[in-house]
């Protein structure tokens, strides 16, 4: 298992944001932006509490989705990486 | 919001009656006393106020059922012992957070900063004229208009974005356009309006405030003149297409914690500290306000400007008790925005 994966995040409060049937709009107020998540990204966002470990979400996808687990780690870390980027989250 | 995904979440709000905005009366007290205002009694019950931890219930329940957009209204809702609670709650659990204010209490950079801190967004103001002596007659407050002009640049200052609500009235027609072009140069997003409506108790008297015929018809030509895309235009949709929003992607909440369709519609569900959202919002009361559809309205001889109409069954309800029937008002400013809508045509077809 990546080491990676032993980190916590948490939301930044400054993009409001909702999940509605499964997708999750963020919305960037200053920039008048806004992002789309689907539903396996819905399901790590609404786990980006500052409280659930990315190794902890993994387990929950693959509780949740039947499939193989170096994808779901992979795509994951990719996901989490760009929402870090764009910092819509911040590591704990 | 880009456009499209906007009308995506938007259309997914009205389709399956979730509430993407919730307005929140945080109490009916304000510092202000304007002429127009639709609020009866500028007082709380103290035996039914919320405390803060009914509205963080309420809060969260909202934000269950699928709510964006939280407004924190009042009366001046700057005002609540709980406002700021309230906004750094709503901020936490994902909420877009904004404002309708006066401006009063916004007075230091400290407060503007301790404002967006608390995850305001938006900062919508009632700016009535650019005159002291107008805006501050249609407050009753002295001082009232210096002090928003200060709280509006304070905001901004401070990183909030702001944007004006200017009600048309025959008090204020004169200056309309000197604000229109004021907001235009300092970027601000203004909204004109002339729908005064009657007090929640039915009391006409803030209707006595309402442009006349007259002013309405130099107000829609004089802008159609100025903003080519000002000119009133005909909404043309389907006679099973919905009245209004009410109850479906938006709601209310009174600062008794009573669910309401709108804040137009004072017909209350029940309360949310008594019962949950969900069960409230799938009541009887709740289908009966959801469902008015176009071709359930009494349009009689009105049925052809109906496209100029901006009929809100709430103040219809307030005003004649009758919810699905245009008020005379209503029938003005739309036959007025009809007869602008045919001038521009004709010249443009000479």
């Amino acid at each position: 298992m990546s080491k990676a994966l032993n980190r916590v995040f948490k939301r930044n409060r400054n993009f409001p944001w909702q999940t509605l049937d499964s997708e999750t709009v963020i919305i960037d107020p200053e920039n008048q932006f806004s992002f789309e998540l689907n539903e396996v990204g819905s399901l790590i966002w609404n786990h980006l509490d500052g409280q659930t470990s990315l190794s902890k979400i993994k387990e929950r996808i693959l509780e949740t989705y039947d499939q193989n687990e170096e994808e779901v780690e992979m795509d994951l870390l990719s996901l989490v990486g760009q929402l870090a980027e764009s910092h819509l989250i911040q590591m704990v | 919001m880009n456009k499209d995904l906007f009308e995506k979440v938007r259309k997914k709000s009205v389709e399956q009656a979730i509430p993407l905005q919730a307005s929140l009366e945080l109490t009916y007290r304000c510092n202000e006393r304007c002429t127009h205002c639709y609020i009866e009694k500028f007082q709380d019950d103290p035996a039914r106020i919320l405390e803060l931890d009914d509205w963080k219930k309420i809060l969260k329940e909202l934000r269950s059922a699928g709510t964006l957009y939280l407004v924190l209204m009042g009366g001046e809702p700057t005002l609540s012992s709980h406002f700021f609670s309230i906004l750094n709650y709503g901020s936490d659990l994902g909420f877009y957070m904004s404002i309708i204010s006066n401006g009063l209490k916004i007075q230091d950079i400290e407060y503007a900063r301790k404002l967006k801190e608390g995850g305001l967004r938006l900062a919508t103001f009632s700016l009535y004229s650019l005159d002291p002596l107008i805006h501050d007659k249609m407050t009753s407050v002295k001082g009232s208009h210096a002090k928003l002009m200060k709280a509006i640049f304070l905001c901004r200052d401070a990183g909030i974005k702001v944007s004006l609500n200017g009600l048309l009235t025959e008090a204020n027609a004169k200056g309309i356009f000197d604000l229109y072009e004021w907001a235009d140069t300092e970027g601000l997003e203004l909204k004109v309006d002339p729908n005064v409506t009657a007090k929640l108790n039915g009391d006409m008297q803030p209707t006595l405030y309402r442009a006349s015929r007259e002013t309405l018809t130099w107000f829609y030509r004089e802008r159609a003149k100025r903003w080519e895309n000002a000119l009133p235009t005909p909404v043309v949709e389907p006679s099973n297409a919905y009245v209004c929003n009410a109850a479906k992607g938006k709601c209310a909440v009174n600062p008794y914690g009573e669910l309401l369709p709108c804040i137009e519609i004072r017909e209350a569900f029940g309360s949310l500290v008594e019962k949950s959202f969900a069960e409230l919002w799938a009541s009887d009361k709740a289908i009966k306000w959801r469902e008015p559809k176009i071709k359930d309205l009494s349009l009689g001889e009105h049925q052809a400007i109906y496209g100029f109409c901006d009929h809100c069954p709430g103040m219809a309800k307030n005003e004649h008790g009758k919810p699905m029937q245009l008020t005379d008002y209503t029938k003005v400013v739309a036959e007025v925005k009809s007869q602008v809508f045919r001038e521009f045509q004709r010249e443009s077809d000479l």
